[in-house]
């Protein structure tokens, strides 16, 4: 451990010492507090980490293919924000699990998913049905096994959804009107609102690179909020231009799945670890972390330009 | 059991209660004005007890009747009532603490007034030798139906260390048994198991609801004021209520009613100023006292900004109106103040400013008034405000938070001292709170994003009336039972509490005694603090339709001695409390301006038990207290993630100290604690993963927590020494110096876990958990003088 020391300030009080009786009192006082009070070194604590174990994390593009990532969780130790350590690409990469037999069980099927790159196992034969339960399945080369099971809720559709964009001398305001009905039963959504900011198309095929898309807003609504069973919004979305574009998409969610997004919109920034409650998030992946879930979005395009 | 009415006419609710209460007082007023025809065979002697020399009421003194087993004590206001048997010669004896023995024979025919005035041994307690009836007064202490209270002598305490040199009371109570302190330096305190906002803390009647400055590290209380002031832990007669765990009860002198006096002290982190005198003589007096730190003028002389400064200002009339009638009017108004604002001539044109403010402003108005020598009132008429304000401000905007919590108080007590062997105390009381968190007003820019709101304004009226016996079945059982009901109505709610109250303590031998007790409490206030750290701006909340007043059940078993041989009192108890409806926040809640608190807190439960133990030795050359408690306490929810049991986060287990003050000479005394104290826990983070957000345009870093509380930071060892140099006792001004040091082995108490390089020079040295302390060895010196 290191030898903290004293502060600067003895060295600031010893350096106004003048002829002043009373002045130099309460100057050689303060140099004695400043000294004598000097905190002593921390005490180090050893305290056992968490057990590493899988995280995953799912995407499923309708009709296209099903993503799942799989990294390993890792020590307080290892790396620290509050230290001003950074997200960089080689550390993403020392977390990628790439070894292992990841399987989609449904429909008395089994899906093999194969190892593309960094921790990405993919399957582009998967069927994605409303309705069915697909329970995906890992096996490291460590032998540990983790499971979890997931429900693709029935898709929900935009009934319409239309821009405005209000162009005055000074700024523009955008705003967007969005209505869907509510489906039968306890429901769940999501809205993501996205713009990439820079006059080209939504960029959908560099997810995971920061920069690429701009979130703007997600909305995450129980059924229990709408009113005769219609979501109808009129919402506004600051910071865009008139020559941006835009992409909205909706999505039922189970409500598992909601409950965690809750939690992370609500926790996920470091100033709000700092000042919120502490909280472990929920998942549905036995012996792992992360969650496994998937949904059908609704995605409209567009060009605000053209509004 | 809690009972719970939704009012849908609350205005009709709210006034009837209240007037069942006045119609149920003014009955007891005019019965008690009626001269009950009692036990015709005995008289009555009643009257004060009071300091020879300033007036003084002294209060909870023993009274008793020599050669005989009776004992009394006066009240809070230093009012006795004993009878005697007609026509017989009776010597009556006092004692109180740092006096020399009262003793006079009389011979009485008829019931009469009788004040009593002790001597003070002028501060020195090495000088009150224990006399035999000061043993008694000992004896009947530990024999009495009575437990789970501590009172603290300011005469044996004002020469203890502390941090800076600063006397603070509070930081006494933390050394109580039972009671465990939260981070190092700080006022807050934690008793038998429960959290910081379940301590009633009173200021002669007034509820402080903040009691420390600087963030918990000094109290407001300011020594030079305090008379008298009482623990209860547990055994709650029934006139206490409101809070589940403990009531500090604090009494301020009243003024000298005879002489003037100047007293005070300059320290090297707050100067003390205190006048007292008559204003007529032995019938109205005053008190004026104020307290200043000037550290920001210090550091201002070395041109470092430190611009934080607090302050205390006590003033108290006392008035007596006539024989069986007086009036107090006291207040107390403190601040914490800090600005800083871009003195750099703001060349950027930044205008940057910020500033903080929180304080407490309480005052009280009492009326004693004698019935009869039977029957002692007081009523009491009390106001508090606790607020605070947060200001920012840069370039054109600017934003201030302000939050405050105001009570308008009545309450009325009666002391009837029905026979020798029975004691009966019954009143009432009404509190309206007013709550308002999170008042916020911006201007600029900023008012985009954080809109102005004045928060939701609530109200509670809080009511309770009580009656407690206090008998004496024969010379080994004595009893006190009582009940109180309370009530509480909010908005679209009333909630009722029936509170029974019971202790029973059987005389074993000459000197001790067990005892046994039982106490309901209910709770209709409450502040929620992170789970990480209590901070005086958390903010307080009324009970709701959603949120349940807190309740708690305590029982005790309790031992008590008095070695006449050496003059030591020993304590021990043990006790058990369950605890109902306690308060947390979710996890994940953010905490910051967040008004709709309701939807954030959870309900959950408690259970506290443990043993405390207590040798204290009051007077002689060498005197103080060895303390030591064993506490376990738990905390059981079921929180939006699931169920947790766990340990609270001030589960202190071991709790030991040693406190005394050694006179080596009649001018020079030296005082020191030691300190072991189990550390607190915490819930660290223990591991990570990466996790894209929904929107999959970020990574984010996600931490895994420990099990709530799961680790116990490092204990506390601590050593703090004290050196007070009094002047020559013949001259007219007397002064001292005194010479401290907090911590003198430097030791860490720590406050947090944090994770830190392991080298800051060597990165690949990689992360390790450290425990930070706050102090290190702090050094003290002042001069307090007094003519």
């Amino acid at each position: 451990m290191y030898n903290e020391g004293c502060s600067d300030l003895s060295f600031q009080l010893a350096g106004t010492l003048n002829f002043n009786p009373m002045k130099n009192i309460f100057i050689y006082l303060s140099l004695i507090i400043s000294v004598t009070s000097c905190i002593p070194d921390p005490l180090p604590l050893k305290i056992p980490q968490a057990e590493s174990k899988i995280v995953v994390f799912s995407q499923i593009i309708p009709n296209r293919l099903m993503i799942i990532s799989l990294t390993r969780s890792f020590s307080a130790l290892d790396y620290s924000k509050n230290n001003g350590d950074t997200v960089s690409q080689n550390f993403l990469n020392s977390l990628v699990e790439d070894s292992a037999l990841v399987t989609v069980n449904y429909d008395n099927r089994v899906d093999t998913l194969f190892n593309t790159v960094l921790g990405l196992y993919v399957s582009l034969n998967t069927l994605q049905s409303a309705g069915k339960s697909y329970t995906l399945r890992i096996l490291t080369k460590k032998g540990e096994q983790i499971q979890s099971t997931t429900t693709i809720q029935q898709p929900v559709i935009f009934d319409s959804i239309q821009p405005k964009v209000y162009r005055n001398l000074k700024d523009t305001t955008v705003t967007i009107r969005v209505r869907f009905n509510d489906l039968v039963g306890a429901n769940f959504y999501m809205i993501n609102y996205y713009t990439n900011g820079k006059g080209r198309g939504i960029d959908f095929n560099n997810f995971f690179q920061n920069g690429s898309n701009i979130l703007t807003r997600t909305d995450l609504v129980s059924d229990l909020e709408l009113e005769n069973g219609i979501y109808a919004k009129t919402i506004e979305l600051p910071d865009l231009k008139g020559t941006d574009s835009l992409a909205v998409s909706v999505s039922n969610i189970s409500e598992e799945y909601f409950q965690y997004l809750n939690q992370r919109k609500n926790s996920g920034k470091l100033v709000q670890q700092i000042f919120n409650e502490p909280i472990n998030y929920r998942t549905n992946i036995v012996n792992g972390y992360g969650f496994f879930n998937a949904h059908y979005p609704d995605i409209r395009f567009f060009e605000l330009g053209k509004y | 059991m809690i009972i719970e009415f939704s009012c849908n006419k609350l205005k009709q609710q709210s006034c009837i209660i209240p007037l069942g209460y006045f119609l149920i007082l003014t009955a007891i007023i005019f019965m008690s004005s009626v001269n009950p025809a009692f036990a015709q065979n005995k008289i009555t002697l009643s009257g004060y007890i009071t300091d020879k020399k300033t007036g003084e009421a002294l209060i909870f003194a023993t009274v008793f009747i020599k050669n005989t087993n009776k004992a009394f004590n006066s009240n809070e206001y230093g009012f006795y009532s004993i009878d005697i048997s007609p026509g017989a010669e009776a010597i009556i004896s006092c004692t109180y603490i740092g006096y020399l023995p009262f003793e006079q024979k009389i011979t009485a025919t008829s019931s009469q007034a009788l004040n009593i005035y002790l001597v003070n041994k002028d501060n020195n307690l090495a000088e009150v030798t224990v006399t035999s009836n000061n043993q008694k007064a000992h004896v009947e202490e530990a024999k009495a139906a009575g437990m789970g209270f501590v009172n603290i002598s300011m005469k044996q305490i004002r020469n203890l260390p502390t941090i800076g040199g600063e006397m603070d009371i509070l930081k006494v109570v933390q050394l109580m048994p039972g009671v465990v302190k939260g981070g190092e330096g700080q006022t807050g305190f934690f008793v038998r198991g429960g959290d910081a906002d379940q301590n009633l803390i009173l200021l002669d009647e007034a509820t402080v609801y903040n009691p420390g400055h600087l963030f918990g590290f000094f109290s407001v209380f300011n020594p030079d004021v305090i008379k008298d002031l009482q623990l209860l832990k547990g055994a709650f007669p029934a006139q206490y209520g409101g809070r589940l765990s403990s009531v500090l009860d604090i009494k301020m002198k009243e003024g000298d009613n005879q002489n003037f006096h100047v007293e005070g002290g300059i320290g090297l982190l707050s100067s003390r100023l205190t006048v007292q005198g008559p204003i007529i003589k032995q019938k109205m007096s005053f008190l004026i006292s104020g307290r200043r730190t000037y550290i920001d003028q210090v550091f201002k002389l070395v041109k470092v900004q430190l611009p934080y400064y607090f302050y205390d200002f006590n003033a108290k009339i006392n008035y007596k109106i006539s024989n069986k009638d007086r009036l107090y009017l006291s207040s107390y108004y403190g601040n914490d103040v800090l600005r800083i604002r871009d003195s750099q001539g703001d060349s950027a044109g930044t205008n940057l400013g910020f500033g903080f403010t929180l304080g407490n402003f309480t005052q009280t108005m009492r009326w004693n008034h004698i019935f009869n020598p039977k029957l002692f009132a007081n009523f009491s008429f009390i106001h508090t405000s606790f607020q605070y304000n947060i200001s920012g401000e840069v370039l054109d905007n600017k934003i201030l938070i302000k939050s405050d919590v105001r009570d308008f108080g009545i309450k009325a007590d009666f002391n009837y001292y029905r026979s020798s062997k029975v004691n009966i105390r019954y009143g009432l009381q009404s509190i309206m709170h007013t709550l308002r968190p999170n008042v916020i007003s911006t201007k600029g820019e900023i008012s985009n994003y954080l809109a102005s709101k004045k928060g939701p304004t609530q109200q509670a009226l809080e009511n309770a009336i009580y009656g407690n016996i206090g008998f004496d079945k024969n010379v080994r059982w004595k009893f006190n039972a009582g009940l109180r009901v309370s009530n509480c109505f909010v908005k679209n709610k009333a909630y009722f509490g029936l509170e029974p109250r019971l202790v029973a303590s059987y005389g074993l031998n000459k000197n001790d005694a067990i005892k046994f007790s039982y106490t309901r409490m209910y709770q209709y206030i409450h502040r929620v603090s992170s789970s990480s750290i209590a901070l005086p701006t958390d903010l307080w909340y009324p009970v709701t339709a959603k949120v349940k007043p807190q309740n708690a059940d305590q029982i005790s078993l309790g031992y008590n001695n008095y070695l006449a041989k050496w003059g030591i009192k020993l304590t021990t108890e043990a006790w058990y409390k369950w605890m109902r409806n306690l308060v947390e926040y979710q996890p994940g809640s953010s905490l910051i301006l967040n008004n709709n608190y309701e939807e954030l807190l959870v309900q959950g439960k408690g259970q506290s038990y443990g043993l405390e133990f207590m040798a204290q030795k009051e007077e002689g050359r060498l005197n103080g207290w060895i303390s030591y408690t064993l506490n376990y306490t738990k905390r059981d929810f079921t929180f939006n993630t699931g169920r947790e049991v766990f340990w609270a986060k001030y589960d202190r287990r071991h709790n030991f100290n040693i406190t005394g003050n050694y006179e080596i000479t009649k001018r020079f005394t030296i005082s020191a604690i030691w300190e072991y104290i189990s550390g607190s826990r915490f819930t660290p983070i223990i591991g990570q993963y990466a996790q894209p957000n929904a929107s999959l345009t970020e990574i984010e870093i996600i931490p895994i927590y420990s099990k709530r509380n799961a680790v116990r930071m490092s204990p506390t060892n601590r050593v703090d020494v004290n050196f007070v140099f009094k002047n020559k006792t013949t001259k007219k001004i007397k002064s001292e110096w005194y010479i401290g040091g907090y911590n003198i082995t430097r030791a860490v108490t720590p406050y947090t876990i944090r994770i830190e390089p392991l080298n800051p020079n060597k990165p690949e040295a990689g992360y390790g958990y450290v425990q930070r302390g706050l102090f290190g060895f702090v050094f003290s010196i002042g001069w307090n003088f007094k003519f």
